[in-house]
């Protein structure tokens, strides 16, 4: 092979890593709005954004760099997000709801569609434990569970009404206690069911405008996000009478929507209306702010 | 004994950081929002004080005209740009200014609607009472109020629409209105669809301009859009469908335009789908087939009746001129909302059996049709005698 040929065919190789990674980065394409975060066991941040997109960061990435995995179409609001584990493999749930109609999404962690499932009536929230996905219904107090292993076309199955609650938010699971956590957007306030004696408490009341809730098994703290009042609480759940402390607050902020707690102690908190991510440091009191991206 | 003030210590210790944890409200006045009945109490909303009041600087304060309380010791600002969070709970954000003191501090306060009923979007009037442990002030202060009942459309559609002629050999455009039914908030559409149930039938369906998700089209309180798709049909396949007539109720393929919209601002994002019937129409096809019916009709009733009269030719030009005619006095009057219907079957002159059969009704001609019929019976009379 002749010199000049050698030098173009090295040039597209090197150039080659550049052309793809320019074609799946999505930096700059629109305003950034997380609004729910969930983190896979890998340690990859999984957002998803108002848009309509799922995207996957390294959290090590000192760029914050996010690549697209999914995307819906706009008519579809994007509620919720939660990475769950089904026999030792990850896989992401995402909540879509369009008028009266919700569907739970289940995808890979590439952001392969495997299946969905739908619901009358509008869906908030979605969490899951070991066999099962939940999802918390807007109106009428009711959380819905559907086994990993249901077909399809069969909707979600009532799992328990919070007779004390009119609309449900965000869930969160604690696959330490068996507990259920579910927010209560019009008190402001969370409570945690039993799943194994079926009874539930109020944990916690008055905290503004719950948008979201995140539990760390490790740390057994549930992360609460205040949205009105630009707040991250969180409650050591294994404390006899659990008190909300601040966890992290930051002058940025705007209407915190999503937390995710990653496996080196990393908080992360989504901004919808402040087109940012925010990381602290959990073990820090009052959360000492690490990076913000934008 | 030391044990014990040890942990009453420890335990005072433990109050004081809670405190601190907790929610800290700045020493601002208290407000609240009355609940607010809205359109002849079909539904109403309620407030709860989510967060504040929090001390501001004047320069977050946004810039619209104040709201004077009842013995103008405050002014009230409404911020203008609400908030949908993702859990669909509208915050409302107000501040609130002393008007006593020219350097005062500024408060912010986040609201929630708490909505019940079934109503549309509106903006109302709402009671807010300012109380700051002297005097007790009133205020009204116009709020936008919304439902969170997802299952109401806000906007509308002409739903006993005839189903639209398309004509099989080209683009034709089809309009369809959408009218904002809210009293006084304008609407959002966020995005727009258009599709087919067959698309097979189809060399394309585009709306027209093209939708641009970045620029959301906004309707007024009690005014329409109108919103155009250009149709094009798959010849061959469009053409097969006009060939026999249809019942009146049937249609070769139905149009759906799906729309995604808000009221403006803070409505929750609804869904609303347009269906449009459409039948397939040929003209220059009808025209043939009306002229070959025409022509058929004249040679059949020139060769059984051996008449004697004009040429075959002349003849042949007259009958053809005259289906034609008749033709497009058929599709004049169908275009105008006429119909010609046989046996629930609707013969549309634009469509080929119907011309066929127009054509061959000109072609044979009335006069030399009735004189066909005579010589039949003169026949069948002889045959008899």
């Amino acid at each position: 092979m002749k010199t000049p040929a050698r030098v173009a065919l090295l040039l597209a190789v090197c150039l080659l890593p550049l052309l793809t990674s320019s074609r799946t980065t999505d930096k700059e394409e629109g305003a950034f709005r997380p609004v729910a975060l969930s983190v896979s066991k890998t340690g990859n941040l999984f957002i998803l954004d108002a848009s309509g997109k799922v995207l996957v960061m390294a959290p090590s990435d000192p760029t914050g760099a996010r690549r697209v995995i999914a995307q819906f179409s706009t008519s579809w609001q994007a509620s919720d997000l939660a990475v769950g584990n089904i026999d030792g493999q990850d896989h992401i749930f995402i909540i879509l709801t369009q008028g009266n109609l919700s569907q739970i999404m289940q995808y890979s962690l590439d952001g392969k569609f495997e299946t969905s499932w739908s619901q009358i009536g509008p869906l908030s929230g979605v969490c899951t434990d070991s066999r099962s996905v939940y999802a918390a219904s807007w109106s009428a107090g009711f959380v819905y569970r559907q086994p990993f292993s249901t077909p399809p076309k069969n909707t979600p199955k009532p799992f328990y009404r919070f007779l004390n609650m009119r609309s449900i938010g965000s869930l969160a699971w604690d696959p330490v206690g068996n507990v259920l956590f579910a927010a209560d957007l019009s008190t402001g306030g969370v409570t945690a069911l039993d799943t194994q004696s079926m009874e539930s408490r109020v944990l916690v009341d008055g905290l503004g405008q719950i948008t979201a809730l995140n539990y760390d098994a490790s740390s057994r703290r549930l992360f609460i996000v205040d949205g009105a009042g630009r707040t991250v609480w969180s409650i050591n759940t294994a404390a006899k009478n659990p008190k909300p402390q601040s966890a992290a607050k930051s002058h940025e902020f705007r209407i915190p929507s999503a937390v995710a707690i990653a496996g080196d102690g990393t908080l992360w908190v989504g901004d919808p209306e402040a087109h940012a991510l925010f990381a602290f440091s959990s073990n820090a009191p009052n959360g000492q702010l690490l990076r913000v991206i934008h | 004994m030391r044990a014990a003030l040890q942990t009453r210590r420890g335990l005072l210790f433990a109050v004081v950081l809670a405190s601190l944890a907790c929610p800290a409200w700045s020493d601002g006045p208290k407000v609240t929002l009355s609940p607010a009945g809205v359109q002849d109490n079909a539904g109403s909303v309620a407030f709860r004080l989510r967060a504040g009041p929090d001390t501001v600087a004047a320069s977050s304060v946004p810039n619209v005209a104040p709201v004077q309380s009842s013995q103008n010791h405050y002014v009230i600002f409404v911020d203008p740009a609400l908030t949908l969070d993702k859990t669909n709970i509208v915050l409302i954000t107000l501040y609130l200014r002393s008007n006593l003191t020219n350097a005062g501090p500024s408060y912010r306060y986040i609201f929630s609607e708490i909505p019940s009923g079934r109503f549309l979007d509106c903006k109302s009037g709402v009671g807010l009472s300012i109380e700051d442990g002297t005097t007790t002030e009133t205020a009204f202060v116009t709020l936008p109020l919304h439902t969170s009942d997802a299952t109401i459309d806000f906007v509308e559609t002409d739903d006993h629409a005839p189903a639209v002629p398309i004509d099989a050999t080209s683009a034709t455009s089809v309009d369809i209105g959408i009218t904002n039914k809210l009293p006084d908030m304008d609407v959002l559409v966020t995005n727009l669809t258009a599709a087919v149930d067959h698309d097979e039938k189809w060399r394309s369906i585009a709306l027209s301009p093209p939708f641009d998700p970045s620029n959301p089209i906004r309707i007024a309180p009690n005014h329409s859009q109108n919103f155009k798709v250009v149709v094009t049909p798959s010849f061959w396949k469009s053409v097969t469908n006009t060939v026999l007539p249809t019942t009146e109720t049937q249609a070769d393929d139905t149009l759906r335009l799906e729309l995604s919209y808000a009221s403006d601002n803070g409505g929750i994002l609804r869904p609303f789908e347009v269906k449009r019937s459409l039948r397939f129409v040929n003209w220059p096809g009808a025209v043939l087939f009306g002229l070959i019916g025409a022509a058929l009709g004249c040679v059949v009733i020139h060769f059984g009746t051996k008449s004697s009269g004009p040429s075959l030719g002349r003849i042949l030009l007259s009958r053809c001129s005259s289906s034609v005619i008749l033709i497009a006095i058929g599709v004049f009057l169908v275009a105008n909302g006429s119909k010609f219907v046989l046996l629930t079957l609707n013969l549309d002159p634009r469509q080929l059996l119907a011309a066929f059969l127009v054509g061959g009704f000109a072609g044979v001609g009335l006069v030399d049709l009735v004189a066909f019929v005579r010589g039949l019976g003169k026949a069948s009379a002889q045959r008899g005698s």
